[in-house]
C-alpha cells in the first residue's frame, strides 16, 4: 500500500511540452477527476498503455489540452499504477495542473522518490542507474540552493521563530511527561492554543503569498510612465473605463502618484500614474518626479506611454534609460494620428510593444492579451519580501498548518497533552523541510536545555 | 607445573547486575549451559542508585520485558514497597508504572531465582581477558571464551558482557577519589585493556547518586507525604492481581531553597564536575544538584523526594540531590533544607565514572560487528538505568542463545517496542551521554503503550521459548475478548429515546436524534466506554485489562489509525536490507558526511540508514540505486 505521488517529470523549465507524472494506487482515480472531454464528460483512462486525448479542468474551467497515458502496475517506470499527463501550457499552466493533481489526493514527490519506488519495485533501468543517481544528487543540490536563496531574510527568520516556539512548547509537554513530578502542565493548553493560533495566522499569510496567488490577490505593481501629455491619463482612463476597475483613490494631486486597482482577466493590477519624468525647477514637481523614479524602481511592470505623434527627444531617452532592465510594455499612443515617433527604435528596444489609441479606446484588447500572457508565462514577477514561490514550500506550509489545526482540535476536545505532540512535531518537521534543517535530536536537546529534569 | 581450571559452557555472562541477570536467565531457560560471573555474589541484582523500578517510559520497558519472558517485572511485584501509575491524568500512551523497591529484598529475590535456575552456574571471579581468534575469511574475530584473574579458562560459543559501571570505575566527591565501583564494591581493572586489544573503541561516561540518610534524623512533620495508588497494578502480566494488594510505605517531598542554592554556588569551585577533575560525560536528564542550580538559576527551588531504601533499614534516599561536592558542603546543603536540619548522612553522594563502549560497534542484535559471538548489554553499552540495562541484557542474552542455536537474530523494531527504539537509537545515533529512555524518543508511542505490551509482544516471547503455555493462553484469551467486545459495541445501536438522551444530558453530552453506536459515543470527549456501561445492558464481564484496551481502542481510534499508517510506510524501508558487501567509498554520489557516517555505522537496512543524522533523503536514493545496480553483479 503506497500513497500516490506526483511531480513535474519534465523539469520546471519553459518547454513545448511538460509531463506530470502521477504514481501510486490512486493514480488513475485521481487523474480521472480532472481529465475530461471537450464537453466536460469524463474519459475512461483505466486501460493500460493507451493514450487518451482530452482536457484538464479546474472545476468548470478548461485549463489545457492534454494527452493522458496510463501505465498500470507492474508495467511502468515505478512499477506502480502510473499516469502521465502531457500538457503544453507554459510553466504556469503546468503548475496549476500539478496543483489540481495534488488536490485530487496526491502528495508531491520528494527528490528521487520515483526512482526510489522504481527501485523498491524492482523496476529500475540499470543502464540509467548511474545517470539517474547523478541527476538526483544534482537536483537536490539545486533544490537546496534555490530554497536557501529564496529564503533569505525575513521569511526564514519567521519560520525559525515559529519552529522555536513549537519546539519549546513540545519540549515542555515532553519534559512534563517524562518527569511528571517536577514539571507541571496545568493551564498549559490555553497558552499553547494561543501560540498555535498565532502561528496558523502567520502560515495563512505565507500560503496566500504563494507566487501566483499572491499576485492575483495583492496585485501587480504597475507604474505608468511617460512624458507629460503623452497620454498617460487617457490610457489610465481607458483602462478604468472598461468597467473593470475597483476604484480606490488613495492619494492626491496630479503631481503626486495616483493609485488605482484594476482587474484585467482575473489578474489584479495596482496602477500608479506618475508625474512625467522630466527636468524641472519646480520644487513641488521635483518631489513628484522623485517619487515617480522610486516607484519605477519598485515596479513589477512598467507601462511606458509614448506619444506617437511627436518625435522622440532627450526626455524620452532619459525615461528609457531610467526603465532599462525592467519589465516594460511600450504603449504607442495616439496611433490614430500621424505617427512620427521612431516606431522601429521602440520595437527594437521593447519586447512588448502595443499600439493604442487611448482616446478612441482602440488597441486595448491587444494590450489585455499581452499582459495576461505575460502573467501566465511568469514574466511578471512580484518581489515584495515575504513570499513563497515554490510549490514544495507551499505544500510543507500547508502540511504544517494542518498539523497545527489538529492540535487546536485536540485542545478543544480536551484530549490530553501527550496527543498534541505528534502534531506539534509534525508541524515542526514540515517547517524544517523548508529550511533544510535536520530534526532528529532537536527535541531531546531542547528538553534538556530548557527544563530541569532530574531524579 | 601450574594447572588451571578449564571448563566449557554454551554461554558466558559477565556481570550479574540487572542486565546480566536477564541475560543469564534467558539463556539457561532456553536450555543452554550458562555460567554467570560476578565480582561478588553479594552484588547480584544490586541497586546502587535509586530505590525504584519503572517510571515514565521505563515502566514501558519493564512491561515489554515481562511480556517477552524477562524476570524484572515479576521480581519487583514480589518486593515492592509502594506503587504508582504516573501521568494518570494524561493519555494512555504515557501512563507509566513505578514501584518503590525494597532494595535488599529485590536483590535477594533475584539471586534466589538465579541460584535455583536449571542450567545456570554462578561464579564469583573477575574476568580479565576475552579469548578470541581471527576468522579465516575476514578481518573479523570470533569469541571462544574468557579468562579470569586467577588464570582459569572458560570456553564458550557466545559471551555476553554486562559489566555495568565497573570497568575502571572511579568514585569522586570533593577532592576524594577512589578507584572502586558503586558502594565501595571492587572495580574491574583488566577487561578494558583486553577489549581494546580486540579493537573495541571505549569511551568514558559519568553518572552520580545522592546521599543516603538516617531516617531517625529527619523531621517528617515538615514533609509532604506521597502515598501509593490503591489498588496496586502489578508490573507483570503473570502476577496475580490480589497478591500485590498490600499495605504500602510512604515517600516524602521536600524542597531545596535559596540558602541551599547559595551554599552550592559558594562552593562550586570545589565540585569536581566544575573544577575539571571529572572529564567524563554525564547525563543531562539526571543532573547533579549543583548542575541544576548552576544551569537553571531562575529556579528558586528544586523538588527532592525522600524514598525508603528498604523495610529493614533506616536509610532513606534523597532523590534529586545527586552530587559530587565535598562531604562538608553536602552536610551544609542538606542541613539548609526544612526537616533535614539535623540530618545524619549514612553514605555520601558521589559521582562515578567508568569505561563503556561506543555503541556504534554493535549491530541490532547487540552483537559486536567485528567479534562474532560477543554480545553486550546495559550500562556497558552506554545507557543508564536499571530498566534500560535489563531489557538490553535480555535482548543480548536471547541473541547469544539464538547464535548458539543457529536461529535467526531476535530484533524488535521501532514500531514494535520501546526496546526496539532504545537499541536502534544506541546503534545509529551518536550517544554523547548515558542513554535514558524517554517517551518522546518513541515516534509511535500511541501504539507502544504499557497497557498493551502483552498484546504486542507475548506471542514473540512464546516463539522464542520464554513464555509459558499458561501465559500465552491468557494473552490469547484477552486478545479475543477485546476483539469481540469492540466488534459488539460497534454494532450496538442506541436509539434516540428519552432514557438515552437523559443519560447523555446528565453527562453533559449532546442528545441524539437518530440511532448511534456505542462505539461512536465512546469517542465523545465527555464520555467513555466505562461511563456508557449504564446504557449498555448486554455488556459482558471483562477483566480490568480487557476493559482498558477496549476503552482505549474505541476512544482513540482515529489517532491510532493514523499512527498505524505511519508504521506501514516505516516498515517498507525497514525491510529493505543493505547487503554486507557494500563499499561506501565507492559510491561517489554520496555526500562525504553521509559516506563517512554510513561507513562507520554500517546500517542493516534502508530505514536505519535514513535515521542516521547527516544522511539525507537524496543520499538514501543514491544508496538504493547503487545497491540495485551492484546487486546484479553479486547475484
Amino acid at each position: 500500500m503506497n500513497d500516490t505521488i506526483c511531480a513535474l517529470a519534465s523539469g520546471a523549465v519553459e518547454a513545448g511540452i511538460g509531463i506530470i507524472r502521477v504514481s501510486g494506487d490512486d493514480a488513475v482515480r485521481n487523474v480521472s477527476r480532472i481529465f475530461k472531454s471537450k464537453n466536460g464528460k469524463s474519459i475512461d483512462i483505466s486501460e493500460t498503455h493507451r493514450v487518451k486525448y482530452g482536457y484538464i479542468y479546474d472545476h468548470d474551467t478548461m485549463l489545457d489540452e492534454v494527452l493522458v497515458i496510463t501505465m498500470l502496475s507492474p508495467r511502468s517506470y515505478t512499477g506502480e499504477d502510473t499516469v502521465e499527463i502531457d500538457c503544453h501550457g507554459g510553466i504556469y499552466v503546468m503548475k496549476r495542473i500539478l496543483e489540481l493533481v495534488e488536490h485530487s489526493g496526491c502528495r508531491l514527490a520528494e527528490p528521487g522518490e520515483f526512482t526510489k519506488r522504481a527501485f523498491l519495485n524492482g523496476r529500475i533501468d540499470l543502464s540509467e542507474a548511474e545517470a539517474v543517481s547523478d541527476l538526483i544528487t544534482a537536483e537536490n543540490e539545486t533544490a537546496v540552493k534555490s530554497s536557501v536563496e529564496q529564503l533569505k531574510g525575513s521569511l526564514s527568520e519567521k519560520l525559525k521563530e515559529m519552529r522555536a516556539t513549537i519546539l519549546e512548547d513540545d519540549a515542555h509537554i515532553e519534559a512534563a511527561l517524562d518527569d511528571p513530578e517536577h514539571i507541571e502542565l496545568d493551564g498549559f493548553s490555553d497558552e499553547l492554543a494561543c501560540h498555535v493560533k498565532y502561528i496558523i495566522d502567520e502560515l495563512d499569510r505565507f500560503i496566500d503569498s504563494y507566487h501566483d496567488g499572491r499576485i492575483v490577490k495583492d496585485g501587480i505593481n504597475t507604474v505608468i510612465v511617460g512624458k507629460p501629455n503623452a497620454g498617460k491619463s487617457s490610457f489610465l482612463n481607458a483602462l478604468l473605463d472598461e468597467d473593470r476597475a475597483i476604484v480606490t483613490n488613495i492619494a492626491g494631486t496630479t503631481r503626486d502618484i495616483l493609485k488605482e486597482r484594476v482587474n484585467i482577466q482575473g489578474i489584479t493590477f495596482n496602477l500608479y500614474d506618475t508625474a512625467g519624468i522630466h527636468e524641472t525647477s519646480d520644487e513641488v514637481e521635483n518631489i513628484g518626479i522623485k517619487r515617480a523614479i522610486d516607484a519605477v524602481e519598485k515596479a513589477d511592470l512598467i507601462l511606458y506611454v509614448v506619444d506617437g505623434s511627436k518625435t522622440l527627444d532627450d526626455a524620452d531617452r532619459e525615461i528609457m534609460a531610467q526603465i532599462h532592465g525592467k519589465t516594460v510594455i511600450c504603449i504607442y499612443n495616439k496611433a490614430d494620428l500621424q505617427s512620427i515617433a521612431d516606431i522601429n527604435l521602440l520595437k527594437d528596444t521593447f519586447k512588448y510593444f502595443i499600439e493604442v489609441s487611448a482616446l478612441h479606446r482602440e488597441g486595448m484588447d491587444a494590450f489585455y492579451q499581452c499582459v495576461s500572457s505575460m502573467f501566465y508565462q511568469q514574466k511578471l514577477k512580484s518581489d515584495h519580501g515575504l513570499m513563497i514561490t515554490n510549490l514544495r514550500q507551499k505544500e510543507h506550509l500547508e502540511q504544517a498548518r494542518n498539523y497545527l489545526r489538529n492540535v487546536l482540535i485536540s485542545i478543544e476536545n480536551g484530549v490530553s497533552e501527550d496527543f498534541y505532540t505528534v502534531d506539534l512535531m509534525g508541524a515542526y518537521t514540515e517547517l524544517g523541510y523548508i529550511l533544510g534543517e535536520n530534526v532528529s535530536d532537536d527535541l531531546i536537546n531542547e528538553i534538556f536545555s530548557k527544563f530541569c529534569m532530574g531524579k | 607445573m601450574k594447572t588451571y581450571v578449564e571448563e566449557s559452557y554454551d554461554v558466558i555472562v559477565v556481570g550479574a547486575g540487572h542486565a546480566g541477570c536477564e541475560a543469564a536467565l534467558s539463556n539457561a531457560r532456553l536450555g543452554l549451559n550458562t555460567i554467570i560471573f560476578t565480582m561478588t555474589v553479594d552484588s547480584i541484582a544490586f541497586m546502587p542508585c535509586n530505590p525504584h523500578i519503572g517510571g515514565s517510559s521505563k515502566g514501558h520497558l519493564v512491561r515489554e520485558l515481562d511480556a517477552l519472558g524477562g524476570e524484572m517485572g515479576k521480581n519487583i511485584d514480589k518486593t515492592f514497597l509502594q506503587s504508582k501509575m504516573l501521568n494518570k491524568s494524561k493519555g494512555p500512551a504515557v501512563h507509566s508504572l513505578r514501584a518503590q523497591a525494597d532494595k535488599d529484598a529485590y536483590a535477594k529475590e533475584m539471586r534466589r531465582v538465579l541460584e535455583n535456575q536449571d542450567n545456570l552456574t554462578i561464579r564469583q571471579a573477575e574476568v580479565s581477558e576475552l579469548l578470541t581468534e581471527k576468522l579465516c575469511d575476514s578481518e573479523d574475530r570470533k569469541i571462544i571464551g574468557i579468562k579470569t584473574t586467577a588464570g582459569a579458562i572458560y570456553h564458550a560459543k557466545a559471551v555476553v558482557l554486562c559489566t555495568g559501571v565497573y570497568l575502571n570505575a572511579r568514585c569522586i566527591y570533593g577532592d576524594v577519589s577512589e578507584y572502586t565501583g558503586p558502594n565501595g564494591f571492587r572495580s574491574a581493572t583488566h577487561l578494558t585493556d583486553s577489549l581494546k586489544k580486540n579493537g573495541v573503541r571505549m569511551v568514558r561516561f559519568k553518572t552520580g547518586t545522592p546521599a543516603r540518610v538516617d531516617k531517625r534524623t529527619l523531621d517528617f512533620s515538615k514533609f509532604e507525604v506521597q502515598k501509593g495508588d490503591v489498588p496496586v497494578i502489578p508490573f507483570s502480566y503473570s502476577t496475580d492481581f490480589n497478591s500485590v494488594q498490600k499495605p504500602q510505605v510512604d515517600c516524602y517531598l521536600v524542597y531545596t531553597n535559596e540558602k541551599t542554592h547559595q551554599i552550592i554556588r559558594d562552593n562550586i569551585d570545589r565540585s569536581p564536575l566544575y573544577n575539571g577533575s571529572i572529564h567524563a560525560t554525564g547525563p543531562r536528564y539526571c543532573p547533579s544538584i549543583e548542575d541544576k542550580v548552576m544551569r537553571f538559576p531562575e529556579k528558586t527551588r528544586h523538588q527532592i523526594f525522600i524514598e525508603p531504601e528498604g523495610l529493614y533499614t533506616n536509610e532513606m534516599y534523597l532523590s534529586g540531590m545527586s552530587s559530587s561536592l565535598p562531604e562538608d558542603v553536602q552536610y551544609a546543603m542538606y542541613h539548609s533544607m526544612k526537616g533535614l536540619e539535623n540530618v545524619h548522612i549514612v553514605r555520601n553522594a558521589y559521582a562515578i565514572e567508568y569505561d563503556c563502549i561506543d555503541s556504534f560497534q554493535l549491530d541490532l542484535s547487540l552483537e559486536f560487528k567485528h567479534i562474532k559471538g560477543l554480545f553486550s548489554g546495559g550500562q556497558f553499552n552506554g545507557s543508564s538505568g536499571y530498566e534500560e540495562a535489563a531489557v538490553q541484557g535480555f535482548m543480548a542474552g536471547v541473541n547469544a542463545a539464538m547464535f548458539c542455536l543457529g536461529r535467526m537474530p531476535f530484533i524488535l523494531d521501532r514500531s514494535q517496542a520501546y526496546i526496539g527504539v532504545l537499541i536502534d537509537d544506541l546503534v545509529t545515533k551518536k550517544n554523547v551521554e548515558p542513554y535514558r529512555m524517554m517517551t518522546s524518543r518513541a515516534e509511535y508511542r500511541l501504539l507502544l503503550r504499557q497497557d498493551n505490551a502483552d498484546l504486542r509482544l507475548r506471542e514473540i516471547g512464546y516463539d522464542i521459548g520464554l513464555v509459558s503455555q499458561d501465559e500465552i493462553k491468557a494473552t490469547r484469551r484477552k486478545a479475543e475478548n477485546i476483539h469481540k467486545e469492540i466488534e459488539r459495541v460497534k454494532k450496538t445501536y442506541l436509539g434516540a429515546n428519552d432514557e438515552v438522551n437523559n443519560f447523555l444530558l446528565e453527562h453533559h453530552s449532546t442528545s441524539i436524534s437518530s440511532g448511534i453506536t456505542i462505539a461512536e459515543l465512546c469517542k465523545r470527549p465527555e464520555l467513555s466506554y466505562d461511563i456508557l456501561r449504564e446504557v449498555d445492558p448486554e455488556r459482558p464481564k471483562l477483566t480490568f485489562g480487557e476493559r482498558e484496551e477496549v476503552s482505549i481502542e474505541l476512544k482513540y481510534e482515529g489517532y491510532l489509525k493514523r499512527e498505524a499508517e505511519q508504521v506501514k510506510s516505516f516498515k517498507r524501508m525497514e525491510t529493505k536490507k543493505i547487503p554486507l558487501w557494500i563499499n561506501y567509498e565507492e559510491i561517489k554520489n554520496l555526500r562525504l558526511e553521509a559516506r563517512q557516517k554510513l561507513a562507520a555505522i554500517k546500517p542493516e537496512n534502508i530505514g536505519m540508514a535514513s535515521r542516521i543524522s547527516g544522511v539525507s533523503p537524496a543520499d538514501i536514493s543514491v544508496l538504493l540505486i547503487y545497491i540495485e545496480s551492484k546487486g546484479q553483479h553479486h547475484e
